[in-house]
């Protein structure tokens, strides 16, 4: 501890409750100075780039789905959209509009599960959504029926709700009929309603009045809302081709963390997720989505990190609405799946997963075994600005919040994010020698 | 009539939190007068798996500051589950968390008994400790004389 100054003052924070996997988090106070602060992850690293090695490529996106209990279908999404490029196929037609029907099932799980559950209560002085439902009941159980509705996409399209049996390179193993799809739409049709309604609810939340000035990036698609496909681009004027990742988003080790921690190789740190998507694709949601978002006061790019909730919402709704257009002009293929075969080469694809921007990369041999993976989950790009991020709460809230207050008001900065930790621990091929 | 319900929650492929799984097979051995659900993580709403009629027994692994085997038996409608049943996964809200919603959202089922195994560690890939092992069996007898009642 650091108690060397009187002034000095250290708030360690072991386990941060209602985040993904499992972090902790160090801010070490000098005066009215933050000194550092650490997001440290201590979930054992994860082998999967290791494990891949030699596996076949067919095997990639049940593997990787296996990297996150909670937004799996992203890391079969990046895995199968990578392969197919080697590949040379391109999945079109209902099959792509599964694809993003599916997509939608986990952003509505996932977000309907952050924002009220874990999200929210924090906005109401709530330990959880428990005490939260005493004085919110109503709003809870919406959560909840929102959240299943989410549920409801992932098992029928994925095969089940949790790690999706049915995503396959080139497709699915089975396509629903159209009948199995109509069967949801009186439950996502509730769903759009309910989440119309909760945009309206969290924006009348008291949102701290704080603007960050970082970079955001995310894929910008030019005629959809971003999930499967489009160029990498930034609110600094990034913009490139998604093969060219690698030039632009450097990843290093740092001591503290066992996830990787990004930067863009010109100018720093940098943040993915429902911010940055909604900056550089606003004007692609839907009319509900646009008319939900204005409604929350939502106009322009959104810089204060609190008001995520809000956005992610926005991104519900949109998702709910998607997911309705897309049951309502789907036929069945005639096939679940386009033939794809084996080829040597390098393929790369990112998708935005409900936390951010996820990028794969592959090196498959003519036989189709995997010689190398790369995998840049989003917490671990977004790790740099969230540290910078609760250091500046930690001094504007300084002087005014009692110390479990500021404990409170730093897991809620780091919440904020919705940073999966189990996702972001990253396999290390060096070893760094610490030095004290 | 509809039967009772037995939900046997946890990973079994991490030591000790598979307590859950292993009593959920032992209960399988022998025919049982009983649904058996075996969700790896529970979900926040885990009310959703029942209706207000049903009798439903849940076993978990938990983790309070006992020893290691201890088995925590609580009767979930005479009191609200001790807050120190901490949360085992890293992905999901945990048992006391679930049951205590479906309490506020007055969905709690007509009996719901809660069987906490003590869990000792929980490493990837470990097999159960021994006195888990022991506790294991001897919630499943427990689990067969609830039914039997």
């Amino acid at each position: 501890m650091s108690d060397e100054a009187p002034k000095s003052k250290s708030i360690h924070v072991k386990a941060l409750a209602r985040v993904e996997g499992e972090g902790a988090l160090h801010v070490r106070v000098r005066g009215d100075r933050v000194e550092q602060v650490q997001l440290e992850i201590y979930e054992p690293p994860r082998f999967f780039e290791a494990l891949l090695q030699g596996r076949s490529w067919l095997e990639a996106p049940d593997i990787t789905a296996r990297i996150c209990g909670i937004c799996p279908v992203a890391y079969q999404m990046s895995a199968v959209h990578a392969l197919e490029r080697i590949a040379g196929v391109s999945v079109e037609g209902p099959l792509r509009a599964l694809r993003r029907l599916l997509y939608c099932g986990e952003w509505i799980e996932s977000h309907a599960l952050h924002a009220f559950m874990l999200h929210a209560p924090d906005f109401f002085g709530c330990a959880d959504a428990v005490h939260m439902a005493q004085t919110e009941r109503e709003w809870v159980e919406r959560g909840l029926r929102i959240r299943r509705a989410g549920n409801a996409i992932l098992e029928l399209v994925g095969g089940r709700a949790v790690h999706p049996v049915n995503v396959r390179v080139g497709g699915f193993y089975r396509t629903p009929s159209r009948a199995e799809l109509a069967a949801l739409v009186p439950q996502l049709t509730l769903a759009l309603q309910e989440a119309q309604e909760s945009v309206d609810w969290l924006a009348r939340l008291d949102f701290p009045q704080v603007e960050r000035d970082w970079e955001l990036v995310a894929l910008v698609h030019p005629d959809e809302y971003p999930m499967n496909e489009g160029r990498l681009a930034s609110t600094a004027g990034l913009d490139i081709a998604v093969d060219a990742f690698e030039a632009h988003l450097i990843e290093e080790q740092v001591e503290h963390s066992t996830a990787l921690h990004a930067r863009l190789a010109e100018r720093g740190p940098y943040l993915t997720g429902p911010l940055a998507r909604f900056a550089l694709n606003a004007e692609r949601l839907g009319a509900p989505a646009q008319d939900a978002a204005r409604r929350a006061g939502l106009v322009g790019p959104t810089r204060n990190p609190f008001k995520s909730i809000l956005v992610r919402m926005v991104e519900v709704v949109q998702a709910l609405d998607d997911a309705l257009a897309l049951i309502d002009g789907y036929t069945p293929p005639p096939q679940p799946h386009v033939e794809v075969t084996p080829r040597a080469g390098i393929g790369r694809a990112a998708t935005e997963a409900p936390r951010g921007t996820l990028l794969h990369r592959y090196e498959v041999d003519a036989a189709g075994l995997i010689r190398r993976a790369r995998i840049m989950p989003p917490t671990s790009q977004n790790q740099p600005s969230i540290e910078a991020d609760v250091a500046r709460v930690v001094e504007e809230y300084l002087d005014d919040l009692e110390a479990d207050a500021l404990t409170q008001r730093c897991e809620q900065a780091v919440r904020n994010h919705d940073p999966c930790i189990s996702c972001a621990t990253h396999f290390l091929r060096l070893h760094v020698e610490r030095t004290p | 009539m509809i039967p009772p319900l037995v939900i046997a929650a946890g990973n079994r492929d991490r030591g000790d939190d598979g307590a859950g799984p292993a009593v959920a097979d032992l209960l399988r051995a022998t025919p049982l007068e009983a649904e058996l659900i075996e969700p790896r993580v529970l979900p926040p709403d885990l009310h959703a798996s029942w209706s207000a009629e049903r009798e439903v027994i849940v076993v978990d692994a938990v983790r309070s500051g006992a020893a290691p085997g201890t088995v925590h038996r609580l009767d979930a409608r005479a009191a609200p589950l001790p807050t120190e049943l901490a949360n085992l996964s890293s992905h999901g809200l945990g048992l006391a968390h679930a049951v205590e919603l479906a309490r506020a959202l007055d969905a709690l089922p007509a009996r719901l008994i809660v069987y906490g195994i003590e869990a000792g560690p929980c490493e990837l890939g470990a097999p159960l400790t021994s006195p888990v092992r022991a506790a294991v069996a001897q919630v499943a007898d427990a689990i067969r004389g609830e039914l039997e009642r």
